[in-house]
């Protein structure tokens, strides 16, 4: 009877109980199932690049001006106000050509002066002659002797004046046009018809057989991997586009802007980037000089090491060094963390570094993102 | 005759109540403990060993035993459900190592106990002595040998080092047996002759009737293989394989309040298996101790 009575009893305690049971299982099961996705979604997210060896590339892309080898500046010395120029700027003059002719009036009026005050010397010298004859009839000693003093004074001016004229003259000859000194192009034209000089050449001529240049204001690490005598090749811009062969000329440490107007570094980095000056000569006879060319250069390191993007690496106090992703095993899957891991840095262009040490290929380096991450920092891909 | 036993009767309940109360106010404290914050905590067991100087003004170093948390704060079973996957990992490998036991260790040792209780065969009493006898020997004297054992069978850092020597554990014949020695023989020879062969009268007759033993069984073996220590601790290198009874040696000072809740979450099975075959369970054991 006892037992009777009991059984419902029994049976609704076992319900219970197995109603917890599986509440208690099925929450395990869940927190097993969600809890690591419950944690992932309170852990900052990154994303990560895989190292890789590689040679890193120093590049730069920049115009310039053709100039000649050898350019003469031509003058007008006088000042004197320009009356033909019977040449203009890319022409080719030979050697002896006339390529500006200036107005002489005044050196002529001025010549003419200096031939009236010649003869009027000769006529004097008649004069003194005179009285030298009369002073010899009166034996006159004192007088003799004066129209004799006389007369050589007047010889001497003469004299004088006729080497004044014959240097005006010669002046005259000299300056009135200025002609080609070589053979070569007009690079340059600054002489303007019924105009004196503004003070620059009035001609810039360019000598064709000494060959061009072009210079250019390149960053030091590409101008470090290049060397005098080495092959370049640049490309012709305008009508005729065609590549020139060139030579690298010299290379010196520049004084100029950073980097040249037109020039792109790769990877934009605005900052300012020490620059050598690379003088590149063409030997090229279509060339004239004056030519917009553009130079692209592209130099890797021949040393192969780990590359990095820059913006993986972090720099404090302790030096540079970059965030890698460790993968620990754990008991329900694997956990990542972000391990500080001190680099050494080899070299650098604007987007690229090589690292020497502190890393090995393929390794997982974290993009710091927005997320503030610290040595340990548990993280998720 | 009354008046007599009223006084015996009060003294025994006092006694047996501080007995109930000793047992059960750690567990409470532990239930209790697991819902307090980690503050809280430390604000009630970090003086234990310290000597102040209460005269002056310094706490005493009681511990104060709180009952009821200030606020009631689930962190620490989140900490443990959610961000400690480990926790859940060896919970988990706790429940692979102790079922297959459980339900390999109750055939065989029912198997076993059916024919060392029903069957006759030479030397029977003999084996089962000899079988008795490993039982005796408790899991450090046969330490090294079953090391070797495991060792040669490549089963080292592998479940099945744990698994198979807790399938084929004496203890259940051993229990299995005495049940099945109360069971009248008068039952089995009915059914044979009713024409039933052995496995019908080993299935159909003999297995209803020592249910509240297989219960007892069951609850035995399972509190038994839950807890185990030293078994794991040897065959078991890999910390990923595990069980849940290496996890609360694990736990550090800083890290308390975690265990009382890992200590809940540790004990729930046990406690809910427990208060399911309750009933069998007492009886199974009331029985096999009137015979054993």
């Amino acid at each position: 009877m006892k037992v009777e009575s009991t059984q419902p009893m029994q049976d609704k305690k076992k319900r219970k109980i197995r109603l917890i049971a599986v509440l208690f299982i099925a929450l395990l099961v869940i927190c097993t199932l969600l809890g690591n996705t419950l944690q992932a979604l309170t852990l900052p997210k990154v994303a990560t690049i895989q190292s890789s060896k590689g040679a890193l590339v120093h590049s730069y892309q920049g115009s310039a001006t053709v100039r000649s080898e050898m350019e003469r500046d031509l003058l007008n010395p006088m000042n004197w106000i320009v009356e033909k120029l019977p040449v203009q700027v890319g022409d080719k003059v030979e050697k002896g050509q006339t390529l500006v002719e200036y107005d002489d009036r005044s050196a002529v009026q001025q010549l003419a002066d200096e031939q009236s005050a010649l003869q009027k010397l000769e006529l004097s010298m008649k004069q003194l002659e005179q009285q030298y004859i009369q002073a010899m009839q009166t034996e006159d000693e004192m007088a003799k002797s004066s129209a004799s003093s006389a007369i050589e004074l007047a010889k001497i001016d003469i004299a004088t004046q006729k080497s004044h004229i014959q240097i005006g003259m010669g002046e005259l000859e000299e300056h009135r046009r200025i002609v080609a000194p070589f053979a070569g192009i007009v690079t340059d034209v600054n002489a303007v018809v019924g105009l004196a000089s503004s003070g620059e050449p009035d001609i810039r001529l360019a000598n064709a057989s000494a060959g061009f240049r072009i210079d250019l204001q390149i960053p030091a690490d590409v101008a470090a991997l290049m060397k005098e005598g080495e092959d370049l090749d640049v490309l012709l811009s305008g009508e005729k586009t065609r590549i020139l062969a060139g030579k690298v000329a010299s290379i010196e440490a520049g004084d100029g802007p950073p980097v040249d107007e037109d020039s792109d570094s790769m990877g934009g980095n605005q900052t300012a980037v020490a620059t050598e000056k690379l003088t590149v000569s063409l030997q090229d006879k279509s060339l004239q000089g004056g030519e917009r060319v553009k130079v692209q250069i592209l130099k890797s390191n021949p040393e192969e090491e780990i590359l990095l993007s820059n913006q993986v690496i972090l720099e404090d106090n302790e030096g540079s060094y970059v965030f890698t992703l460790e993968e620990r095993q754990g008991p329900l899957g694997n956990a990542y963390y972000a391990v500080r891991t001190p680099i050494k840095k080899s070299d650098s262009n604007g987007s690229m570094t090589a690292v020497s040490e502190g890393l090995f290929e393929e390794q997982q380096i974290i993009v710091v993102g927005d997320h503030a991450i610290m040595d340990g920092t548990r993280v998720r891909l | 005759m009354k008046k007599l036993n009223v006084l015996p009767m009060i003294a025994l309940t006092i006694m047996l109540g501080a007995v109930a109360a000793a047992m059960l106010i750690p567990i409470l404290l532990t239930f209790t403990n697991s819902l307090m914050t980690e503050q809280e905590i430390g604000r009630n067991y970090d003086l234990i060993g310290q000597m102040t100087d209460v005269a002056a003004g310094g706490k005493d170093a009681f511990v104060n035993l709180k009952i009821l948390p200030d606020w009631l704060s689930l962190e620490q079973y989140t900490q443990l459900l959610i961000f400690s996957p480990k926790y859940l990992r060896m919970f988990w490998n706790s429940a692979a190592m102790v079922v297959p036991i459980i339900a390999g260790q109750t055939v065989i040792a029912a198997l076993a106990s059916y024919a060392l209780a029903k069957l006759r065969f030479w030397g029977r009493d003999k084996l089962f002595m000899l079988y008795i006898m490993t039982m005796l020997m408790p899991f450090q004297v046969t330490l090294v040998p079953n090391y070797l054992v495991v060792d040669k069978l490549g089963l080292m850092n592998h479940e099945a080092a744990i698994i198979l020597p807790g399938i084929f554990g004496a203890f259940g014949v051993f229990m299995l047996r005495q049940f099945m020695a109360h069971i009248p023989n008068a039952y089995t020879e009915a059914a044979k002759i009713d024409g039933a062969g052995q496995w019908t009268i080993f299935s159909r007759i003999i297995i209803p009737m020592v249910k509240p033993g297989l219960a007892a069984l069951i609850v035995l073996l399972f509190v038994d293989y839950w807890n185990m220590i030293e078994q794991p601790l040897i065959f078991l290198q890999d910390s990923a394989k595990q069980p849940l009874s290496l996890y609360l040696a694990q736990i550090d000072k800083e890290a308390r309040g975690i265990g009382f809740a890992a200590s809940v979450l540790y004990m729930t099975p046990l406690v809910l298996l427990f208060l399911y075959a309750e009933s069998y369970f007492i009886e199974g054991i009331q029985l096999s101790g009137i015979k054993g």
